[in-house]
C-alpha cells in the first residue's frame, strides 16, 4: 500500500466529512431540533443505549411532529467522559443550535457541562445523571431531572431498613462519588431512625474479588447491608455474595444493584435482594403495562427499565411544554413552567418536579429479587419521595 | 519546517476567529483550542520522549496537576490568571521533579511502568481524595478569571479571547521548547539519547540531562493543563487516567517525533478523528485502536517525515528502520 | 481480629493471589522472552472469555469452552505477534515505544470489536454443573468453583514449570530469555519462538478469561480491571520472572485482602505505591534479573 496515497484518501475523507459541517444552516429554523447525549461506547454504553431507546420509543408514540415542526434528533456519544461530554454539548449548541439538550446518564458528565448549559440557557433534561449536588447548590432553572437524585435513592432505605431489615448495617459500595454520597445518605437517615452503622467498606470501581470484604461483614455481625455496586461490579457483587452464603444478612440497595441491565447475568444469585427504584417492569398499573408491552413490541424484546422509562418520560415532558407554547422552542420560561406545573402520567406512577429543585417528586418502589422468573416484584410504595437536603436557589 | 511556513501557519492561526459566525459556527473555534492545547502538551512529552528518548506512559500526570493546581489555585487561592497558570506549571514541575528523582536509572520498559505507576497513584489519590479534588465527579466551574493588562481587559470567557490566549501560549511554549532543544542542553540530550555509554564516556552527566528534560516536558505538560483547565471552566480525574497518557504519546509519535511542532499536526488527526468519527458512528473505538495500530506499522516516524523518512538524523536512532543504518 | 478470622482472610487473600496467576504467568512469560509489555493481553483476556461465552452457547459446555478459547486465542495470539509485532521489531528493534503502543492499539480494537459483535450488555458464563455447591472448610462457606480455580492456577503454573525447566523447548525458551543473541548463534529459531511464547501467552491469557469470566460477568472492558492488577504485580515479582509472578501475586492477594481488613481507606493507592516503591528501590524487581539490555 502507498503510503502517500493511503494518507491523501484518508485527509479527503475527514475534509469531507467535516465540510458540510462547516457551512451553517440558514433559515433552518423550522425543526425542533434535539440534542440527544448519552454513553453510547465504553463502561456505560448499554445504559445510553437502553435510555436512547425510551427516548425514540417516545419519538414513535408521540409523534414525529410538533405543532407542524418536525422533531429533529441528534445524537452525540459521551463514552461517560466528563471533557467529552463537555465538548459534545459544546457541539450540539452551537454548531447544531438545538432547541434542547437530552442528557445524560454518568454524573461526572452531568457535572462537568452543568455550567455551560445554564450559560447557554438552553432546556436540558436530564434522564438519568444521580448528582445530589443538581438538586442542591449546582441546580439550575433550565435543569429537570427525570430519574431520581442520589439521596431519593437512598435516604429512605434508612428509616425503612431499620424498620423491615433490623438494627445493625453494614455499608459497603463503591468507592466515587455515587457510592459516597448514597452511603452517606443511608447512614445518616439509618442512625437518626434509631439504627447502629457497624461497619463500612468501599471497595475500588472495578473491583471484580470481593472475597476479602466478606469476613469482615460477617464479623460485624450485621443484620442487613447496605449495597452499592454499579454494572459489572454490581454482578460479581451478587453472585460471590450469594456463592459465600452470605444472603442471611439482608442486602438492600439503590436499583442499579439488581437493574434490568445486570439482572440476567446474575441470575438465581439475585433472588432475596431487595432494592429502592422509581421503576419495576413487574408493577401492575394500567399505564406500566401498556408501556412494558409496546414497549418490549418497539425493542424486539428487550426488558423495559427505569432508564428507558425516563426516556420515554422525558419525551412526554418535553412534547407537553412545546404543545403549550404551540412549538415555540424559544419561549424558555413557559417550557419551563409547564414542565414546573405538569403531572405526567408515567410508567412508574405519577410524576411531577419539585419547583424548588426542579428534582421529581416520585413514588419510590422497595422491591424484591423473586425466583421464577428472576425479577423484581414491588413489596412497598414510599409515596412523595422528595430530595433529602436543601440548598438550591433557582 | 522553514521559518515562512511557520510564519504562515501562524497567520492562519489568527485569522480563524474572523470566520466564526459568518462561515462556521463558534464551536470549530473551540474544537481549535481544543487541538492547540493537546498540540502544546504532545509538543512537551516531543521533549522528553522526542529528543530525550525517555518513554513515558505517565505524562497525564504533569496534564493533570497542571490542570488541578490550576483548578484548586482558582477556587480556594486568588481568582488571577497569572496566579493558577504559574501554579499549573509549578505543581506539574514539581511532580515531574520527583518522578525524574526516582526515574531516570529506569530505561526503556521500566521507566514508562514507573511513570505508568506515578499516574495511576495520582489518579487514584484524587478519585479518594473528595475533600480536595471533589473525587470522581470532579471540580466544576474553578472559573475564568480576568486579565487586565493596562487599557486591555481579557475576558476568557469569551470564546475568541480564549483562543487568542492560547495560541498566545502556544506559541510561547513552542518558542521556549525550540531554544531549549536547541541549546547546548539539548545537544547534549540528543547524544544521551542516542548512546548513553559514549555521552558520559566524553563527560556529559547523563542523569542530569534525563532528569531537566523531564522536568522541563512536565512543566510544559502543566501549563497546557492548566489551560485546559480554564478552557473546560472543569476539572476531573480522567485527566490523570493512563488512557490520556497514551493518547498524548500517539499525538506526538504521528506527527512525527523529535520535531516539536509534529505534536501539533498529531493532536489534530487524533482529535478531529475522534470528533468526526464519533458522530458516524458508536464503534468509534475500533477505529482509533485501528488509527494506534496503522500509526505504529506504517508511520512511526511520523506524517512530518514522510518525505525524507529513510535517513532522518533528527530523530530518535530507535525509530530509524534497520536497514537505513550504515 | 480472631484467630479465624484471620485465617479466613488469608483464605480470600489466596482467592486473589490465585486469579492474579492466572494472568500474571502469560504477561511475565512474554516479557521475559522478548522484553515487550504486553498490553493486548487485557484483549485477548476477554476475547477469551467471550470464545468460552459463545461455545458455551452453542454446545451447552463450559469444558468446551474451556478448551476452545485458549486454542482460539493462541492462534490469535501467534498471528498478532508475526504479522504485527514482528515486522515492527525487526524493523526497530531498540524502540520499546513501538511495540508499547501497537499493543495498546490493539487492545482498544479489539476492545471495540467485542462491543460491535457483542453489544455492551454483561453476559454470564455459567459455571459447569459440577463445580456447583460449596465446601466449609472450618466454618467458612467456600464455593467449590473458587476451589477449582485455584487447583487451575496451581495446575498451570506447575505445567508452565515444567515446561520451561524441564524440556528441551523450554531449555530453548531459557537460553533465548537470557540472551537471544547468542542463543540464535547457537541454532535457535529465536523468531519463531517468540511466536510461540506469545501464543502459549495468550492461550493462558484466554483461560484466565474463561474461568474468572465465569466467576464475575463479561463485558468488552472486562480486560481492564484485571489486567492492570496483573501489570502490578509482574513489576513488583520481577518483570520476566516466573517465580517472581508466583510470589508477587500471593504478595498482593494478601495485602489487598488485609488492606481491605485493616486500611479500608487505602487499598487502590497503596497498591500503586507499593507498585512504585518498588520500582524505585529494586527496579527489576523481588526476583527480577538485573536489566540487561539498554
Amino acid at each position: 500500500m502507498n503510503r502517500r496515497r493511503f494518507l491523501k484518501t484518508t485527509a479527503a475523507a475527514t475534509a469531507a466529512g467535516l465540510v458540510p459541517g462547516f457551512v451553517r444552516e440558514l433559515g433552518a429554523a423550522t425543526p425542533i431540533r434535539v440534542g440527544l447525549m448519552l454513553p453510547f461506547s465504553k463502561v456505560m454504553a448499554s445504559l445510553g443505549d437502553s435510555t436512547a431507546s425510551g427516548v425514540m420509543f417516545g419519538y414513535k408514540e408521540l409523534g414525529a411532529e410538533i405543532e407542524g415542526r418536525p422533531v429533529q434528533i441528534i445524537r452525540e456519544d459521551d463514552a461517560a467522559d466528563p471533557s467529552l461530554g463537555l465538548s459534545k454539548v459544546r457541539k450540539l449548541v452551537e454548531k447544531d443550535n438545538v432547541d434542547v439538550v437530552i442528557g445524560t446518564v454518568s454524573s461526572g458528565v452531568a457535572a462537568a457541562i452543568r455550567n455551560y448549559m445554564h450559560e447557554s440557557k438552553r432546556l436540558w433534561l436530564n434522564p438519568i445523571a444521580t448528582n445530589d449536588a443538581l438538586a442542591e447548590k449546582e441546580c439550575s432553572k433550565y435543569h429537570f431531572r427525570f430519574s431520581a437524585s442520589a439521596g431519593q435513592i437512598s435516604a429512605p432505605l434508612g428509616a425503612w431498613g431499620k424498620a423491615k431489615l433490623g438494627d445493625r448495617a453494614y455499608v459497603i459500595a463503591s468507592n466515587y462519588v455515587y457510592g459516597q454520597q448514597t452511603s452517606a445518605h443511608f447512614k445518616k437517615t439509618f442512625t437518626a431512625a434509631g439504627g447502629q452503622i457497624v461497619g463500612e467498606a468501599y471497595p475500588p470501581l472495578g473491583t471484580n474479588n470481593f472475597a476479602p470484604y466478606f469476613q469482615p461483614l460477617r464479623d460485624s455481625k450485621a443484620t442487613m447491608a447496605f449495597v452499592n455496586f454499579v454494572g459489572s461490579d454490581a454482578v460479581a457483587f451478587v453472585k460471590q455474595y450469594a456463592e459465600f452464603g452470605l444472603k442471611s444478612v439482608k442486602p438492600i440497595g439503590p436499583v442499579n444493584l439488581v437493574s434490568e441491565d445486570v439482572l440476567p447475568a446474575q441470575g438465581d444469585a439475585a433472588v432475596g435482594f431487595y432494592s429502592i427504584s422509581y421503576y419495576t417492569p413487574s408493577y401492575d398499573i394500567p399505564r406500566n403495562r401498556w408501556y412494558a408491552k409496546a414497549y418490549r413490541e418497539f425493542s424486539q424484546g428487550k426488558e423495559p427499565d427505569h432508564f428507558n422509562s425516563a426516556g420515554f418520560d422525558v419525551m412526554q415532558a418535553l412534547y407537553g411544554a412545546l404543545k403549550s407554547t404551540k412549538g415555540d422552542a424559544s419561549n424558555k420560561d413557559k417550557l419551563i413552567q409547564w414542565i414546573e406545573t405538569a403531572k405526567l402520567d408515567s410508567p412508574r406512577g405519577p410524576l411531577r418536579f419539585d419547583p424548588k429543585n426542579h428534582n421529581p417528586i416520585l413514588d419510590q418502589h422497595i422491591r424484591i429479587v423473586e425466583a421464577n422468573p428472576v425479577r423484581s416484584t414491588v413489596v412497598d410504595v414510599l409515596k412523595d419521595v422528595t430530595h433529602p437536603e436543601g440548598g438550591c436557589t433557582l | 519546517m522553514t521559518r515562512w511556513l511557520l510564519a504562515a501557519i501562524v497567520v492562519l492561526l489568527l485569522a480563524v476567529p474572523l470566520g466564526v459566525e459568518r462561515v462556521y459556527s463558534t464551536y470549530y473555534l473551540q474544537l481549535l483550542t481544543w487541538v492547540l492545547i493537546f498540540g502544546l502538551f504532545a509538543m512537551a512529552l516531543d521533549v522528553s520522549l522526542g529528543f530525550g528518548g525517555l518513554v513515558s506512559f505517565g505524562h497525564a500526570a504533569f496534564f493533570g496537576a497542571g490542570a488541578y493546581a490550576a483548578a484548586l489555585t482558582l477556587k480556594h487561592v486568588v481568582f488571577s490568571l497569572p496566579a493558577c497558570l504559574v501554579a499549573g506549571v509549578i505543581a506539574a514541575s514539581i511532580v515531574a521533579a520527583v518522578v525524574a528523582y526516582f526515574a531516570v536509572e529506569s530505561r526503556g520498559v521500566y521507566l514508562a511502568m514507573l511513570t505508568f505507576a506515578f499516574a495511576q497513584l495520582l489518579y487514584e489519590s484524587s478519585i479518594k481524595w473528595v475533600r480536595l479534588t471533589g473525587g470522581s465527579d470532579g471540580l466544576p466551574g474553578p472559573g475564568r478569571p480576568p486579565l487586565v493588562l493596562g487599557p486591555l481587559t481579557i475576558t476568557l470567557s469569551d470564546r475568541e479571547q480564549m483562543y487568542y490566549v492560547v495560541v498566545a501560549f502556544v506559541i510561547v511554549g513552542y518558542i521556549v521548547a525550540r531554544r531549549l532543544v536547541a541549546s547546548p542542553f539539548g545537544a547534549a540530550l540528543v547524544a544521551v539519547r542516542e548512546n548513553e555509554a559514549r555521552a558520559a564516556a566524553i563527560g556529559i552527566d547523563v542523569d542530569r540531562h534525563k532528569r531537566l528534560a523531564l522536568v522541563a516536558s512536565g512543566a510544559l505538560s502543566g501549563l497546557a493543563g492548566a489551560l485546559f483547565a480554564l478552557f473546560q471552566n472543569f476539572v476531573s480525574p480522567e485527566l490523570l487516567f493512563w488512557a490520556m497518557s497514551g493518547e498524548v504519546v500517539i499525538m506526538a509519535l504521528l506527527g512525527g517525533l523529535g520535531t516539536l511542532y509534529g505534536g501539533m499536526i498529531g493532536a489534530v488527526i487524533a482529535v478531529g478523528f475522534r470528533e468526526v468519527l464519533s458522530s458516524y458512528t458508536d464503534n468509534w473505538l475500533v477505529f482509533l485502536g485501528a488509527l494506534y495500530v496503522v500509526s505504529v506499522m506504517f508511520f512511526p516516524q511520523g506524517l512530518t517525515r514522510l518525505r525524507r523518512r529513510r535517513t532522518a538524523r533528527d530523530q530518535p536512532a530507535g525509530l530509524t528502520p534497520v536497514e537505513a543504518r550504515r | 481480629m480472631s484467630l479465624s478470622s484471620i485465617l479466613t482472610q488469608v483464605l480470600m487473600g489466596l482467592t486473589v493471589g490465585a486469579n492474579l496467576i492466572l494472568l500474571a504467568t502469560g504477561l511475565t512469560l512474554v516479557f521475559g522472552m522478548m522484553e515487550i509489555i504486553n498490553f493486548a493481553h487485557s484483549a485477548l483476556f476477554m476475547l477469551g472469555a467471550y470464545v468460552g461465552y459463545v461455545t458455551y452457547r452453542i454446545t451447552g459446555s463450559f469444558w468446551l469452552g474451556l478448551l476452545v478459547a485458549p486454542l482460539a486465542m493462541g492462534i490469535l495470539g501467534a498471528a498478532l505477534e508475526r504479522y504485527f509485532l514482528r515486522p515492527i521489531r525487526t524493523k526497530y528493534p531498540t524502540s520499546h515505544l513501538l511495540p508499547l503502543l501497537l499493543t495498546f492499539g490493539l487492545t482498544l480494537f479489539f476492545e471495540g470489536l467485542a462491543k460491535m459483535i457483542w453489544s455492551a450488555d454483561i453476559v454470564s458464563l455459567p459455571k459447569p454443573a459440577a463445580l456447583a455447591g460449596v465446601v466449609t472448610p472450618g466454618g467458612v462457606t467456600f464455593p467449590i468453583y473458587w476451589v477449582f480455580a485455584f487447583v487451575t492456577a496451581a495446575a498451570l503454573v506447575a505445567g508452565l514449570w515444567l515446561l520451561v525447566e524441564r524440556t528441551a523447548l523450554g531449555l530453548k525458551i531459557r537460553a533465548a530469555t537470557q540472551d537471544p543473541t547468542m542463543a540464535a548463534i547457537l541454532g535457535v529459531d529465536v523468531r519463531r519462538l517468540n511466536t510461540f511464547v506469545f501464543g502459549l501467552g495468550s492461550a493462558l491469557a484466554a483461560v484466565a478469561g474463561v474461568i474468572l469470566g465465569a466467576m464475575t460477568s463479561l463485558y468488552p472492558q472486562m480486560g481492564l480491571a484485571f489486567v492492570i492488577d496483573a501489570f502490578i504485580v509482574i513489576v513488583i515479582g520481577g518483570l520476566g520472572s516466573f517465580k517472581g509472578a508466583i510470589v508477587g501475586s500471593l504478595v498482593l492477594g494478601q495485602v489487598q485482602s488485609f488492606g481491605v481488613a485493616l486500611l479500608p481507606e487505602f487499598t487502590n493507592p497503596l497498591v500503586f505505591l507499593v507498585m512504585a516503591i518498588v520500582l524505585i528501590v529494586r527496579p527489576s524487581g523481588i526476583f527480577g534479573a538485573v536489566q540487561r539490555r539498554s
